[in-house]
């Protein structure tokens, strides 16, 4: 049975910049590779969770459904507006938020729940990111049925316009694995990150129009896209509520900026570098494979080699999101 | 601050079966880790060619609550095996741990030696060129596994298995090469060592 996935493993301790970025992309390519492994987990994630129940995940279309209803009636009444406008974009706004806020929060755990794994084997980092981001749009797809229910029974249909929401799903696609990434590499090195996160995260659902409406803040609604939150939800959800496509392509182009943006600084090193390639800087150097002659391919010429003096964890961790990440699984297996 | 490995060189061509012994946290796991690239280097160099494959965790790497079928579809997987390649393996992984009609039933349900059998047979079912082992698997009947492969590093705390099965030893003590040569010139040393310490021991 052929098992031959890594042909050539090299790894010295302190590649430059240039090899670490060449691994990044390496690591990003390989886990391309293996995106139907990151299907399957995606998968079995889905149905492990639900396994054994009648409605399976069904579950999720219900109890997002049974959500909307009753937060819907409730705010509608408080907010004194009228339920079939009300309803319509309480469905959608909170089932696009849902995918929103549950990526960001198991981009926390995305390393550290495959902890087994990453200390098994060695395997392309990006496949944990495209097995979180397979699950949530898996969730997504099945909670997209109440948005299509609640639009049906208001019979609100948000026209051609919906399909300029189709980009925007493809930059969710690229942030989100960038956020994985970055996310997940620093929750698996300092623990303290998740929490911060999760508060984040709750305190940006409340002053992001999720539950309420735009037009409630009235002359002030000119400062809501200076909250990111806003324009990365609305670059999908306002072409799905029917928005004029002027609105849209100004809240997409800020979405871009301000997403690459909060990459480039948050991954630190190289300006206008994505996150993936910061975050994993000392990865699969599989791009040396060209340079490696034919002979060594043969069984004869295998060989294993090694001089490893490792030392500090703590200057792994400065050295690179990746290889911090395996000390601190490292680190508390001991 | 944890220093786990020290200056330890070596290289291995193939048709050498290198066995790893020390006490427990010598560093022996941790070698073979970093000889997988799951651990890289901090100070040094890790060179490896050819088709890798770890046998590092005991537990199998099985989902007890997947089927016996999709815990090999999921082995394949992960070894990047294209969809034609699955089906032959969960026939031949079938075959071998002779489940029958309990592959489409959870692993959770599957007596001990059902179970031990699944596991053997998912590790057998790749034939690496370089294969890493700790000692667990060698409990089941490996020795074809040992053969098949190019390169084999294998981690234990048995000394005879060392002698039977491996043309170099490497001796690690806290995260340092104490002897490295002929595995009955090693393993005498390693034994003697220890009888030397359990008499300092009880000479106190």
């Amino acid at each position: 049975m052929p098992a031959a996935r890594n042909a050539l493993l090299d790894l010295n301790a302190d590649p430059g910049i240039v090899t670490r970025n060449r691994m990044a992309v390496w690591d990003v390519l390989d886990g391309v590779r293996l995106l139907p492994l990151a299907w399957a987990l995606g998968w079995l994630d889905i149905r492990l969770r639900y396994r054994r129940s009648v409605l399976g995940p069904f579950w999720l279309t219900l109890s997002t459904g049974v959500m909307v209803a009753s937060l819907g009636y409730l705010y509608a009444h408080i907010f004194h507006t009228e339920i079939h406008d009300y309803l319509p974009y309480l469905a959608l706004s909170l089932v696009l938020w849902g995918f929103l806020g549950t990526v960001v929060a198991e981009a926390c755990t995305a390393f550290t729940d495959s902890e087994s794994v990453v200390r098994a084997v060695r395997m392309p980092f990006f496949l944990f990111a495209a097995r979180v981001l397979i699950r949530n749009v898996m969730v997504l797809v099945h909670n997209a049925v109440v948005i299509v229910v609640v639009d049906a029974v208001f019979q609100m249909w948000p026209g051609w316009h919906a399909l300029l929401a189709i980009p925007g799903f493809l930059l969710w696609g690229i942030d989100s694995l960038a956020v994985v990434l970055l996310l997940g590499t620093f929750c698996a090195r300092f623990r303290d990150i998740l929490p911060i996160v999760s508060s984040i995260m709750q305190i940006a659902f409340f002053i992001t129009p999720v539950l309420w409406q735009p037009s409630q803040l009235g002359r002030n609604q000119a400062l809501l896209p200076l909250n990111p939150f806003f324009d990365l939800l609305d670059i999908v959800r306002a072409p799905l509520l029917g928005s004029v496509p002027g609105a849209w392509l100004w809240g997409f182009s800020r979405g871009v900026c301000l997403s690459a943006r909060a990459d480039a600084s948050l991954s630190g090193s190289e300006p206008g570098g994505h996150s993936e390639q910061s975050t994993h800087t000392c990865r699969k150097p599989l791009g040396l494979l060209s340079a490696v002659p034919r002979q060594f391919t043969k069984p004869e010429k295998n060989r294993v080699g090694g001089c490893v003096r490792p030392t500090r964890p703590g200057s792994a961790a400065s050295r690179c999101g990746a290889g911090a990440a395996r000390h601190q699984l490292q680190l508390a297996r001991r | 601050m944890v220093q786990a490995l020290l200056d330890i060189s070596f290289s291995l061509r193939g048709g050498d079966r290198l066995g790893l012994i020390g006490s427990n946290g010598a560093g022996k796991t941790t070698l073979l880790r970093t000889l997988a690239g799951i651990y890289e280097p901090v100070v040094g160099h890790v060179r490896v060619q050819g088709s890798l494959n770890a046998l590092l965790d005991s537990s199998l790497g099985m989902n007890l609550e997947l089927t016996g079928r999709e815990n090999i579809m999921l082995r394949g997987l992960y070894n990047g095996l294209p969809r034609p390649a699955l089906e032959r393996l969960a026939q031949d992984v079938a075959e071998f741990a002779e489940l029958g009609d309990f592959l489409d039933l959870p692993v959770r349900i599957y007596s001990a030696g059902m179970v031990v059998r699944l596991g053997f047979a998912l590790a057998t079912a790749m034939r690496p060129q370089i294969l890493l082992m700790d000692e667990w698997i060698l409990a089941g009947d490996a020795a074809f596994m040992v053969r098949s492969a190019d390169i084999l590093v294998l981690s234990t705390h048995d000394t005879r298995i060392v002698t039977t099965w491996c043309s170099r030893v490497l001796w690690l003590d806290q995260g340092h090469l104490r002897l490295d040569g002929d595995p009955d010139y090693v393993v005498a040393q390693y034994l003697g060592g220890a009888a030397e310490a359990a008499t300092v021991t009880a000479g106190k």
